[in-house]
């Protein structure tokens, strides 16, 4: 089925496909009247990523009935990568089993990427019983994350009332990395009770790749729970993962 | 950590494990090497500037002073089947003493050469025997008789005495195998394709190396020598890179999988978990081994990659490359991919490196006979690692990356099910 999509700022849908990238190879994208959305797991299946991207925030949005289609995420990155910030992005299907890729800038530049046949992950995600959500900068995560790679290669998220701690402990060092509401880092903080959960740091890192420093993220977690980290694209938009937790060695 | 001391100079074990006689310490020599060497036998010395032998064929290219490196042709001493003197994929079945032999009784005459400029009369002489499968017959005349001379590290097999080459006459015909053939005279053709295509055909790792090394393959004007400790790992690691993407293709196996060899003074185990594909190769080396020469640290070191691959050199070096290329050929065989960790211990009693060659043949061995567990319980990799290893399940779990993934880190499935 045809579709002709388009979206104003080529740059940061490639910042999304590139974060995502990160982590799988290829994706399904679910054309629908409400909008795009894309659900994987990454193949050592400890994150699960759901995309939403709902109509509105494109400037244009024609569909001819819901389509599925299929694309090799490296190709599809890299051909992103080629627009600049003020492109315009143009995303287009005909009959055939090609996906047009248009940047518009100073000059009309079209890739055609060939569709691949890609299993959809047939699931809902799960209500898992969270016990915290914090929203903090992007910045704050990125540089926790390197921080923690320093000593270790897992971090360990604690939440009190009115803290928020992420902790690495190496067999000689360790970092600890301290937020409170009074930080700037730290927007709103919710807690249930007191709770603890460790993350592999090299899946936070790909998970954090493509934030912007300025953006605004949802960090949900339990005692030994997945977390959930949310983060919006143009408002109405968002990106979620599911990071399964590291249990306590 | 802890450091030993020679010459009043402190060295770190752990230093000496990654630097294997590139010299990393500061001294002039390795005094790993040094000990090494004085513990053995000059096997050979030969007094005569002309030396007539059957080249298994055997040439060598050096990377000290690169891109102006030291070349040559090698022969022992003897005209007739000389091809287990240089064909490692031989040697797994043989003695340690046996290689060193063989290793030893190799002549070297040697020149310097460009890199840059592998268009020679003396380099087109040692692309031709490169390029043979078999023996050739040669006549090499050095400057002054060869004095015996030995070098060792984990990289290059060990070689024998070398002198300054006057000149070398092919005497023999070389016998080039067709592949080898069409892949030196395309000049269109990548080094990657070239290396690729000739595995594919079932030209022998070794041989791949001897050739690529002499710059004979690559689109015209870009080919090089390639010293050979560099151009070993190069080929592991481009045959790997294919590999990789092969297996990709397949499902992951469906249960856990562990192969178990002993040769040597040396331990490999292999543990393949059902996951998609990730690699981990770990030594652990006991003091007075090779590479360790402290005196009561077993030192760990190792390195690994998920998924997606590694963007940097692997700091444990050309056995990551090597073992990755043995048990990638043994998931291709099993159309699987699989989480692999492998592991080595090293005792004692293996003082002499001979090269990676002895890591690749190994893990292809141990690949060759049946798995020694399979299960689906984690617990009883465990159980055979504290029964099989000397350093036992806890240390090897805390030093491994890839393990501590699979023991400490949920999948979201778990959480899908409870639900």
């Amino acid at each position: 089925m045809p579709f002709e999509i388009v979206f104003d700022g080529a740059k940061e849908f490639a910042d999304l496909i590139d974060t995502a990238s990160n982590l799988i190879d290829e994706a399904a994208f679910k054309i629908a009247e409400e909008g795009i959305s894309m659900r994987a797991m990454d193949p050592s299946r400890v994150v699960l990523l759901d995309l939403n991207l709902p109509a509105s925030i494109f400037s244009k949005y024609d569909l001819d009935g819901e389509e599925t289609v299929g694309v090799n995420m490296d190709h599809f990155k890299k051909v992103l990568k080629r627009g600049k910030g003020k492109d315009i992005l143009v995303l287009r299907k005909g009959e055939e089993n090609f996906l047009e890729i248009t940047l518009e800038g100073t000059a009309k530049r079209t890739f055609r990427l060939p569709l691949i046949e890609v299993e959809e992950l047939e699931l809902d995600l799960p209500e898992l019983p969270f016990t915290v959500k914090a929203v903090i900068l992007g910045e704050v995560l990125k540089e926790a994350v390197k921080d923690a790679s320093l000593v270790s290669d897992s971090i360990k998220f604690i939440a009190k009332e009115n803290e928020f701690v992420m902790r690495a402990e190496g067999e000689t060092q360790e970092v600890e990395i301290k937020l409170t509401l009074e930080d700037e880092g730290l927007l709103d903080l919710n807690v249930e009770e007191e709770t603890r959960s460790a993350y592999g740091v090299s899946y936070l890192a790909d998970m954090a790749k493509g934030i912007g420093k300025a953006d605004e993220v949802v960090l949900r977690f339990g005692n030994e729970m997945p977390l959930q980290m949310d983060y919006p694209i143009r408002d109405e938009g968002r990106l979620t993962f599911l990071l399964a937790p590291r249990v306590e060695e | 950590m802890n450091t030993w001391v020679i010459d009043s100079m402190k060295l770190d074990p752990s230093l000496c494990i990654l630097c294997r006689g590139r010299g990393w310490c500061g001294l002039a020599y390795c005094p790993v090497i040094a000990r090494a060497r004085a513990t053995l036998r000059v096997r050979r010395s030969v007094s005569s500037k002309t030396i007539e032998g059957s080249t298994p064929p055997s040439i060598f290219i050096g990377r000290a002073g690169y891109p102006y490196v030291r070349i040559g042709p090698a022969t022992p001493p003897l005209i007739g089947d000389t091809k287990i003197f240089d064909f490692p994929e031989l040697w797994i079945t043989q003695k340690i003493e046996d290689i060193l032999e063989y290793r030893w009784s190799l002549i070297t005459g040697i020149k310097i050469a460009n890199v840059k400029k592998p268009e020679d009369k003396l380099i087109d002489e040692l692309r031709l025997l490169a390029m043979s499968s078999k023996p050739v017959d040669v006549e090499i005349i050095l400057k002054k008789p060869p004095r015996p001379f030995m070098t060792f590290n984990e990289h290059e097999p060990p070689q024998g005495p070398r002198s300054p080459l006057t000149n070398m006459k092919i005497l023999g015909n070389p016998s080039i195998p067709r592949p080898v053939e069409k892949a030196h005279d395309d000049i269109d053709l990548p080094a990657f394709e070239a290396v690729m295509h000739l595995y594919e055909s079932g030209v022998p790792v070794s041989h791949i190396q001897k050739v690529f090394s002499t710059g004979a393959f690559g689109v015209k004007g870009r080919r090089r020598l390639v010293p050979t400790r560099w151009s070993i790992t190069a080929v592991d690691s481009m045959l790997c890179r294919n590999l990789i993407k092969e297996i990709k293709d397949y499902e992951p196996l469906n249960e856990i999988l562990v192969f178990r060899y002993r040769l040597h003074d040396n331990l490999f185990i292999a543990i393949l978990y059902p996951a998609k594909w990730s690699y981990e190769w770990m030594e652990a080396w006991w003091p007075g081994s090779t590479w360790n020469p402290s005196a009561d640290n077993v030192v760990i070191e190792g390195d690994h990659e998920g998924y997606h691959g590694r963007t940097t050199y692997p700091g444990i070096g050309g056995c990551y490359y090597a073992s990755m290329l043995a048990t990638l050929e043994y998931l291709k065989s099993i159309k699987r991919q699989a989480t692999a960790i492998l592991l080595r211990e090293i005792y004692p009693g293996f003082k002499i490196p001979v090269g990676v060659w002895f890591v690749r043949e190994s893990v292809r061995t141990m690949f060759n006979s049946p798995p020694v567990l399979k299960t689906d319980n984690l617990d009883e990799v465990m159980e055979l690692l504290d029964r099989e290893t000397k350093l036992g399940s806890g240390k090897w779990l805390s030093s491994s990356a890839l393990l501590k993934r699979i023991k400490f880190t949920k999948t979201i499935d778990e959480f899908l099910k409870n639900d």
